[in-house]
């Protein structure tokens, strides 16, 4: 396994159920240990992206057309190929197909953008003990990683509190204990610094650079970005535009603005 | 429309409790073979949907009066009808559990009236409404006139279970009362109905639920789906006229024959009243007829206003019609 | 709250309920108190003493009950003097005690509801219930719902307040269509988000039903 990419995504492409292209080809890879992040406008494609990596999109769709493409042997252009979804995404060398889901979805952790979309259950620790417990791992031995990864966010002692008494900041971390629960060798993070207060921001930052993990980080917060990613994958209209060291990508303003974004304030006094 | 405990008697509550248990069961069994996993998320967030929509009040201006959805009909249009009953279970039953409203023991009998006949009979009304009109405007019209129908007959549902708990010789007065108070309920449901539903099609239209048409359908096919669609309307209009026939009943077997024999509710005998406690008989019978004129009048403005608010389909032109337009 | 409660029966009386039990003594404290005869004031007084003391025990606020319980006896009121009016034993004491009797059943067995949800809290209740055979489906979207409630109240609550911040009539008497669209809008929302909770689930490997934490239904 070593020797293959942690993600590695070819040509993938994604058309929503109503016909917009989402999107359109995109290629690349990372080795295992990087931290990666992924920048780019709002609508670039990015949401859409990581719920490709642990295999909720393209969803049922791809199930059947795989199943229709299996019985009618027809050869297909690569366009279409694609849009039905034969594997363009490995990881770890592993193909996304429905009988590796399992595998796939237990390395992959993603944490979502609305904490309240992660956090369904009535109790914290529940919550987090959801994932081991899904795994197949014995009840107490659920309760016990649960209350691990709840010291790691610092959240041990609200492990018995409905998640909607929690503030904002800690419904988050809640989130990261419950896909750390996971032991995932790959963390997909989308925005986890958007609506944290300047603290809770911190020190979600801080926990980020703790993690011994294959990181990918879609967000707008490029202070972050220098922070904890040496490299950059920009997108934009469901196709990569640049891929690159961070503090070299962040830098061009020329391609920044193109792509609406902006540089960051700290290497702004650089130019 | 919550029965409390203490209004039915031993008996109707061991009737409708076993038959709603069975209703349940009968639907669980359906869900658990459909696509499971989505449909327990969806069905979780959708009775909290629910709750959060009834803390919407809608005012009928002049009077103090305010109400808001009920939700049955709409839960079953979007999620389907076994869904669409189990969501209003779940939101019965947190309701009883949490705010007292509708008593535990009565829970079998307000899961019946508006679970069962909510989701399920308005679901049958809707489908036969909007096969037969077809496109968005089936969908709209159909959703409203199920909103209407259901709402009726669940009270008249309460109004046997009260007249089954030892009331028989007034069933047709409670019928008669309860289709008047819900008629104006019914209109509010109706139009609510209509105008989320509306709202759906022009921004989602893909959310309604529809399960595959079957294929080329015969007419012998459409007239077997269409058939108990057209039974719970009859049952429905019967409803508003079986009270008309009042000094001439005194029962059960009477209320369930004008139930299937709706046509034949129309005039009735005036025969002097066999029983002693209808000291209501004069008010009675305007009361009857006014019930009548109600539901008729009413049923008429649900469909009237379902054809104007589709209006809005038809004139923008510029709407990209819904996959919808193709299924019907 | 409902732990603390819980926590505090536990210490006054030194047993531990089962929660199957609290759950099941609930409707057979209430088939009880309904099928008290009616018009009788001392078993209802002695069904009154125990409800009491289960109410003292749970740590409910008294006051709590008391105005839920007016709250919902205008409604109730009409129907107890309806039933009332069909009962034999009017012919006896009269429609007064009737009505009186009828009222205090509906409020006893209120009350114990009340009571016991307020001590086990709703998502023990479905854990005991599931461990009394509620099937799986049910029981899984109870505790979504449970968990949503609270969610989706507050986004209607914030659509509520943005709608009158921008609304130039006067008063609550918001326009038919105007509310219909907001919930409309909702039932989008609450839909989509049904389906990103599906996804979240689906991404931390769920297989159709929530999983116990607890070893049994007792903590």
């Amino acid at each position: 396994m070593s020797d293959h990419p942690a993600i590695q995504v070819e040509r993938l492409r994604y058309r929503y159920p109503d016909g917009r292209e989402a999107l359109r080809g995109l290629d690349f890879r990372i080795e295992s240990g990087e931290r990666v992040a992924l920048v780019g406008p709002n609508g670039a494609g990015k949401s859409t992206l990581l719920l490709h990596l642990n295999g909720i999109l393209p969803g049922e769709d791809r199930r059947s057309s795989l199943h229709s493409h299996t019985h009618t042997h027809t050869r297909t252009t690569e366009d279409e190929r694609s849009t039905r979804g034969e594997p363009a995404i490995r990881i770890g060398g592993l193909a996304i197909v429905d009988r590796n889901l399992p595998e796939i979805r237990r390395r992959v952790g993603l944490l979502f953008q609305d904490p309240d979309d992660q956090l369904f259950c009535t109790s914290v620790i529940e919550d987090v003990a959801f994932g081991p417990l899904n795994l197949g791992v014995s009840r107490s031995e659920a309760r016990r990683i649960a209350i691990e990864c709840l010291e790691r966010v610092s959240l041990a002692e609200h492990a018995d509190r409905a998640p909607h008494h929690l503030s904002f900041g800690e419904r988050k971390r809640a989130c990261l204990a419950g896909i750390l629960a996971c032991r995932p060798a790959i963390l997909v993070l989308d925005e986890p610094t958007a609506n944290l207060d300047p603290r809770g921001r911190r020190r979600f930052m801080a926990l980020i650079a703790e993690l011994d993990a294959t990181i990918l980080i879609a967000t707008h917060d490029l202070e972050m970005v220098l922070e904890l990613c040496p490299r950059t994958i920009l997108l934009d209209q469901g196709r990569v535009v640049a891929d690159g060291p961070s503090p070299r990508l962040l830098s061009d303003q020329d391609l920044l603005e193109a792509h609406g974004l902006e540089i960051p304030y700290s290497l702004r006094s650089r130019l | 429309m919550h029965i409390p405990d203490g209004v039915l008697s031993t008996g109707t509550l061991l009737a409708t409790g076993i038959s709603a248990l069975g209703g349940a069961s009968y639907a669980f069994s359906r869900l658990e073979k459909a696509r499971k996993e989505k449909t327990v998320v969806l069905m979780g967030t959708m009775s909290a949907f629910v709750f959060a929509a009834q803390m919407v009040n809608f005012t009928l201006f002049p009077f103090p009066i305010s109400g808001h959805l009920i939700g049955g009909v709409l839960a079953a249009v979007m999620l389907g009808p076994w869904a669409g009953a189990t969501v209003i279970g779940i939101v019965l039953v947190v309701q009883c559990l949490l705010a007292g409203d509708g008593g535990l023991l009565s829970l079998g009998a307000n899961f019946l009236n508006m679970g069962l006949i909510g989701c399920l009979v308005g679901f049958v009304i809707y489908r036969t409404i909007r096969d037969a009109i077809g496109g968005r405007t089936g969908v709209l019209i159909g959703s409203m006139a199920a909103a209407w129908f259901s709402v009726i007959l669940a009270s008249a549902a309460f109004a046997v279970e009260f007249a089954a708990s030892g009331h028989w010789s007034r069933l047709l007065d409670t019928l008669a009362w309860m289709a008047l108070v819900h008629t104006g309920i019914g209109l509010g449901e109706a139009v609510i109905t209509g105008l989320v539903v509306r709202f759906v099609l022009m921004v989602r239209p893909d959310l309604i639920f529809d399960p595959k048409p079957e294929g080329n359908e015969t007419a012998a096919g459409w007239a077997r789906r269409a058939a108990p669609g057209g039974l719970a309307i009859a049952a429905g209009i019967a409803v508003f006229l079986a009270p008309l026939a009042s000094p001439y009943a005194d029962g059960l077997e009477y209320v369930s024959e004008k139930l299937e024999i709706p046509m034949n509710a129309g005039p009735s005998v005036e025969v002097p009243a066999p029983l002693p406690d209808y000291e209501f008989k004069a008010l009675g019978d305007s009361k009857s007829i006014a019930t009548a004129v109600a539901g008729l009048v009413g049923t008429l403005v649900v469909f009237g206003v379902g054809a104007l608010m589709s209006r809005v389909f038809t004139s923008k032109a510029s709407q990209p019609e819904s996959s919808l337009e193709d299924v019907v | 709250m409902s732990s603390d409660a819980a926590a505090r029966i536990s210490i006054r009386t030194r047993y531990r309920l089962d929660d199957r039990v609290i759950l099941l003594m609930m409707p057979a404290f209430v088939c009880l108190v309904v099928l008290l005869p009616v018009g009788q004031a001392r078993p209802l007084a002695a069904a009154g003493v125990v409800l009491a003391f289960a109410v003292g025990l749970s740590g409910i606020d008294p006051a709590v009950l008391l105005r839920r319980w007016l709250g919902l006896t205008a409604v109730f009121g009409f129907l107890a003097v309806m039933v009332a009016l069909g009962r034999p034993e009017r012919a006896t004491l009269g429609l007064g005690p009737v009505v009186a009797s009828i009222l205090a059943k509906n409020a006893l067995a209120l009350t114990a509801v009340l009571t016991t949800v307020h001590v086990l809290g709703l998502p023990r209740i479905v854990r005991a219930a599931r461990a009394l055979g509620l099937p799986d489906v049910p029981a899984s979207s109870l505790l979504v719902m449970e968990r949503y409630r609270h969610v989706l109240g507050e986004e209607s609550a914030r659509m509520l307040r943005a709608r009158r911040a921008r609304s130039f009539r006067r008063g609550r008497n918001l326009d038919w269509v105007i509310l219909s669209g907001m919930i409309g809008l909702l039932f989008v929302r609450s839909f989509e988000r049904g389906e990103r909770v599906h996804a979240a689930m689906l991404a931390r490997g769920w297989n159709g039903s929530m999983p116990e934490l607890e070893e049994d239904s007792r903590r």
